[in-house]
């Protein structure tokens, strides 16, 4: 028999019970609509943390000051985080694998414009943080070395920051004031959106590093130091560099551990995109659980139609139907049943996929390949579970068959 | 002088799934030559179904020798079975076994379709022969939308569509009333006389078998009567009894 009048057959015989076929069918819609659903939801999820990874860049480090330690023992508890302005400069002119380095102090304050007030981040760099972070002005200007060394007033301000302070106004050339010292805003950051732990990177005010510590911070210390490496330079060679310079210029014995922490950010990223990947597993199980339990209904109700059909059975093989036909003409039933209810998970789980993005403001992605996936799943589950019943029918005894009730 | 068509001998058939095993056939030996009308009855249970079963390459038998146009069928396994009854035997059953939600036509082109005759000439080939039993104007029609005469004729027609050597029928009449029963026996008998076609029936009817030209009884497994009309049972007396 050729394969198309197989299949037009099954679907004869498919429309016979139209109600059975299509409560039948449900198992498996409800099975692929969750795969594709959860499959749209993790490649959202994945495709939003290599952005993420993509956005913080991935030449530069993140130095941190972590207490000196000795046998396990924190033994400078309390102590303040003591990277200096030195330790950067010399990061940044001594390793030859790092392209520029920068100080940095970051705290929460209040800040007030002419409009209204608001409590954000203000931290203090110098103007090569912009060149290691990659971060550019929509509006204005960055603020630049001459503005550090002329010590004059400015700042760059983040989307959120601009938006919570001055509203719709246009914030180049408007004031702002932090412990009662005025600042003009020269620029407007681009976006740099969120962070996976929620924190909003445009929340953020930045001034000048020696601006900061004398009239904000009013300390000289830096609690967190950035670097990015030279071109072509890899990131591990920068790091070593920074470290053997960091323990020599802190005076640290071989016995004593490292009291600053080297922190690649893109391994933080790629950590967030592995639990990401893990949650995606479980989820992407539950549903294959789903698709099993709608492949079991496919099984039942293959069953009961070549129970019904011995007699059916029974004919075609008198008339020359030999078992590998009707093996055949159940294992296509089931499949067609199968790739039909794929057909239709596939649309389900771009309604629920899109339900979610929209309900939940998920990222989700839906693409091309995900069709085929959902046609393949489908079909592999007909097989799998059309395949027994067929079995059963293809070995029953013509003469039994043809006698039965 | 021709081999026969058929050619059983020391047939035995023993069912042993029960407790006591069941000799349903013993000891058959028969020959039925090509273009014989050959009507087959006996009580239930006298074994001419388990009989027929064998001859129309359903089954095998347990002992012995069966040749069908001079193959000795014992040898084949199942596929080579199924492929023989589809080309070389066409089978009517009491209760027509067609397929419902399918139209006569396809119906009738099915056992072409597993020969993989292309959809187009087994169409043509069927609309052949449906419109040779008198149902050309029903192609298209569903088996429940016609009676049971109409039915089993198109039954036969699809037993005839691959053009077999030899036409098998258990109890063909069995759901017809009498009047419609005569009429497929008068439609075998002119297949037989027109178109050479050998065909077997097997009915507990002996009346019904008096269209044959040759009656065998069978009784207890073994055939106890074995007739042949002079006249080849083909004269005007007898079928319009």
């Amino acid at each position: 028999m050729s394969p198309l009048t197989v299949i037009y057959e099954a679907f004869i015989s498919l429309s016979h019970n139209k109600v059975r076929t299509g409560l039948s069918v449900l198992g498996i819609v409800i099975g692929i609509a969750s795969v594709i659903a959860m499959v749209a939801v993790g490649e959202g999820a994945r495709q939003r943390v290599e952005r993420q990874i993509e956005s913080l860049g991935d030449d530069w480090l993140t130095i941190r000051f972590w207490g000196m330690q000795r046998g396990g023992v924190n033994r400078q508890q309390g102590v303040q985080p003591y990277l200096a302005e030195s330790d950067a400069d010399a990061i940044g002119s001594e390793c030859p694998a790092v392209r520029a380095a920068t100080p940095s102090n970051t705290m929460r304050v209040q800040v007030v414009s002419s409009f209204r007030n608001h409590q954000t981040s203000v931290q203090g760099v110098y103007p090569d943080y912009f060149d290691i972070r990659r971060w550019r002005t929509v509006e204005g200007r960055l603020f630049t070395d001459d503005d550090m060394i002329a010590l004059r007033r400015v700042c760059c301000i983040g989307q959120s920051s601009a938006a919570e302070l001055f509203g719709g106004v246009y914030p180049i050339g408007q004031t702002i004031r932090v412990n009662r010292i005025t600042f003009e805003v020269v620029g407007l950051l681009e976006t740099k959106g969120t962070g996976g732990e929620g924190r909003d990177f445009d929340d953020v005010i930045l001034f000048p590093w020696r601006v900061f510590q004398r009239l904000v911070a009013g300390n000289e210390i830096s609690q967190t130091m950035y670097a990015a490496a030279a071109h072509g330079a890899p990131l591990s060679i920068a790091r070593e560099q920074i470290r053997a310079l960091l323990r020599q210029r802190h005076r640290l014995t071989k016995e004593e551990n490292d009291d600053f922490r080297v922190v690649d950010r893109s391994v933080a990223a790629q950590a967030s995109a592995e639990t990401t990947r893990t949650f995606n597993w479980l989820l992407m199980t539950i549903a294959c659980i789903s698709l099993v339990v709608g492949g079991v209904g496919i099984m039942n109700v293959t069953l009961v139609s070549v129970t019904e059909r011995t007699r059916e059975i029974g004919t075609r093989m008198a008339i020359g139907a030999n078992g590998t036909h009707i093996l055949g003409q159940f294992l296509t039933e089931a499949v067609v049943l199968c790739a039909v209810g794929g057909l239709f998970g596939f649309l389900g789980g771009v309604l629920v996929a899109q339900l979610v993005s929209w309900r939940l403001g998920w990222d989700v992605l839906i693409s091309t390949w995900m069709a085929l996936l959902a046609i393949l799943f489908s079909t592999v589950v007909g097989l799998t579970f059309g395949f027994y019943p067929a079995w059963r029918a293809s070995r029953l005894d013509p003469i039994e068959a043809l006698r039965y009730e | 002088m021709q081999p026969p068509l058929i050619e059983v001998r020391d047939v035995w058939k023993i069912y042993r799934n029960c407790e006591v095993p069941v000799e349903a056939v013993r000891s058959v030996s028969l020959a039925i030559s090509s273009g014989e009308f050959v009507a087959i009855s006996g009580a239930s249970g006298s074994g001419k179904s388990t009989f027929m079963h064998v001859v129309g390459c359903l089954d095998q038998p347990t002992r012995g020798s069966y040749t069908f146009e001079g193959r000795e069928i014992t040898r084949l396994d199942r596929k080579q079975l199924a492929a023989l009854r589809n080309k070389r035997i066409g089978f009517v059953f009491q209760s027509f076994n067609l397929l419902g939600r399918t139209t006569l036509q396809d119906n009738v082109a099915l056992p072409l379709a597993y020969q993989r005759v292309p959809l187009r000439a087994r169409r043509r080939r069927a609309a052949e022969v449906l419109c040779e039993l008198g149902l050309g104007d029903r192609l298209k029609y569903f088996p429940n939308q016609l009676s049971g005469g109409q039915q089993q004729r198109a039954a036969i027609a699809r037993a005839l569509v691959t053009r077999p050597a030899l036409l098998l029928a258990d109890e063909p009449t069995g759901n017809l009333d009498t009047e419609r029963a005569a009429q497929i026996m008068s439609l075998f008998t002119e297949l037989n006389e027109k178109d050479k076609i050998t065909v077997i029936v097997v009915t507990h009817e002996t009346d019904l078998a008096a269209y044959a030209g040759r009656h065998i009884v069978f009784s207890d497994g073994r055939i106890i009567s074995d007739e042949t009309r002079p006249d080849g049972g083909q004269s005007e007396g007898i079928r319009t009894r």
